[in-house]
């Protein structure tokens, strides 16, 4: 049974951008027509990597649920540290690791090694906070969780698989 | 205490650098072999690799053993090096043998009976005893037979959570064990039954690896929270204290420390990429400790583990998240 059955939707028209958009920006090169330099990762570039995520449980994106906001993205180039709260949708929602570890892992696979990433609840807003904070940013228990054939890594999948 | 240390004394040389073939994989975990010239090495995917050197000195794959069905987390020598195991996600660790000359191995038993995960694998001085725990919260204490069969003398509970890291110590039939329960406890033998004697508090999250100093007086410890512990066993009291703590704020957590039988220094690995040395502060302060060397960049992301030489003064080798090995050798400038 849902822990949630009635969601609240957001839709944030301004930062709405289609697929194909998403698309092309990720796809262009990182090297500027005009400047010819490195175009930098950014708040934005992240924000777009993971609002497309879906909510195990509803058709909906981690963005129309409100679950990860443009402004919860924290970024520090110099130390390649990236910082994102994400808000569950309830604060007992016992899918709370799940989308936690969704976005990890699209982070992971999008990203550079040499970007240092934690995920974590934003302060306040789930009632096992400390404890979801702490399996997220173990990564030896994240990589089991997320090991060939596993049951995690298959809904994982489908979460961050692009619609 | 800085992080910042001038390393005007020391200097780290790489020795060499090795990947295994695509697809690389995250490295977990190494282990020397008593004789100092062969690695055995464990990753995401599933194999246990043995590297040697070559004629012209230069290491590189020999043998890749395949026996589980998951990430293979943590290998361990027996001591006289004639053993290997491996501890596998699969809830399984394996037993290998090595043929008495050359590098072939036959896989000669699995230690069944972990509900999930085997996070490490420990074999005791004496290499008849071998522990290993797992993400079930227990220990398994094992006892190695005349015909290579493993008979199970102990199973163990006490720590809340997943047990990350199983040590025994250098020459007593003591065994340490660090968890994600934030604590660090030793185990003995108390008229037939292994029984939990001492639990150390300390850390404020989990602790990923345990190193004892030659002597077994000592021991350090390391984890999600970033900090290095120091601790000493309080012979009159029968306890083990903390002594000194080395923490950076602005780090990531450590995976790995070592301390060098052969020459007392300590070494760390972590999600910083970097390598840190870490020496007695002098010698008329037993209980205060110093970093001598930070290697940034030692690795092109999270350094997983870092091991000394059992044989060779100041060499070690580290492996981490970008799928290479390396050796170095800690040098005096």
């Amino acid at each position: 049974m849902s822990d949630n059955p009635n969601p609240v939707i957001y839709v944030d028209n301004e930062n709405c951008k289609s697929f194909e958009d998403n698309e092309n920006s990720f796809n262009s090169s990182r090297y500027s027509i005009e400047e010819d330099q490195i175009d930098e990762f950014d708040e934005q570039e992240i924000f777009d990597l993971v609002r497309s995520i879906t909510d195990p449980e509803h058709p909906l994106t981690l963005e129309q649920l409100n679950v990860v906001r443009i402004e919860n993205v924290n970024i520090n180039l110099e130390n390649s540290y990236i910082l994102l709260y994400f808000t569950p949708t309830v604060p007992h929602c016992s899918m709370a690791n799940l989308i936690g570890l969704s976005i990890k892992e699209k982070l992971a696979r999008s990203l550079p090694k040499r970007f240092k990433v934690d995920v974590i609840v934003t302060p306040g807003s789930h009632s096992s906070e400390s404890s979801v904070n702490k399996q997220l940013n173990d990564k030896e228990r994240v990589s089991a969780a997320l090991d060939t054939s596993s049951s995690i890594l298959t809904i994982v999948n489908e979460c961050i698989k692009q619609n | 205490m800085t992080d910042t240390t001038k390393n005007d004394k020391y200097n780290l040389k790489l020795i060499d650098s090795m990947q295994k073939e695509a697809p690389y994989d995250k490295v977990w975990n190494l282990a020397w072999h008593p004789n100092g010239e062969i690695l055995a090495t464990c990753a995401n995917d599933k194999y246990i690799q043995i590297w040697s050197k070559d004629t012209n000195g230069k290491w590189g794959l020999v043998q890749s053993l395949e026996g589980h069905e998951k990430t293979v987390r943590r290998v361990a020598w027996s001591p006289c090096g004639r053993f290997l195991a491996g501890a596998s996600f699969d809830a399984s660790t394996s037993i290998w043998e090595k043929s008495k000359d050359e590098l072939e191995f036959t896989h000669v038993s699995s230690l069944e009976g972990h509900t999930y995960e085997v996070k490490s694998v420990a074999w005791d001085s004496t290499g008849t005893l071998l522990a290993t725990c797992s993400r079930d919260k227990s220990i398994w204490i094992w006892q190695m037979e005349d015909d290579n069969d493993f008979e199970c003398l102990s199973i163990n509970s006490g720590h809340g959570q997943d047990i990350k890291c199983v040590l025994w110590h250098p020459n007593e039939e003591l065994l340490a064990s660090s968890s994600y329960d934030d604590t660090i406890k030793f185990w003995k033998d108390i008229d037939g039954d292994w029984e939990c004697i001492n639990t150390l508090t300390g850390h404020e999250s989990s602790i990923w690896d345990l190193a004892f100093n030659k002597d077994g007086d000592k021991l350090v410890s390391c984890g999600e929270d970033k900090l290095v512990l120091f601790w000493k066993f309080d012979k009159e009291n029968e306890k083990w204290i903390n002594i000194f703590k080395f923490k950076n704020e602005n780090s990531r957590p450590i995976y790995s420390i070592d301390w060098s039988s052969l020459t007392n220094t300590i070494v760390t690995g972590s999600a910083d990429d970097s390598i840190i040395f870490y020496e007695q502060e002098s010698d008329d302060t037993p209980d205060k400790y110093k970093i001598i060397l930070k290697k940034k960049n030692a690795h092109d992301s999270d350094v997983n583990c870092t091991k000394w030489n059992p044989k060779f003064k100041n060499i070690l080798a580290s492996c981490g998240d970008d799928g290479f090995i390396k050796i170095w050798e800690l040098q005096d400038k």
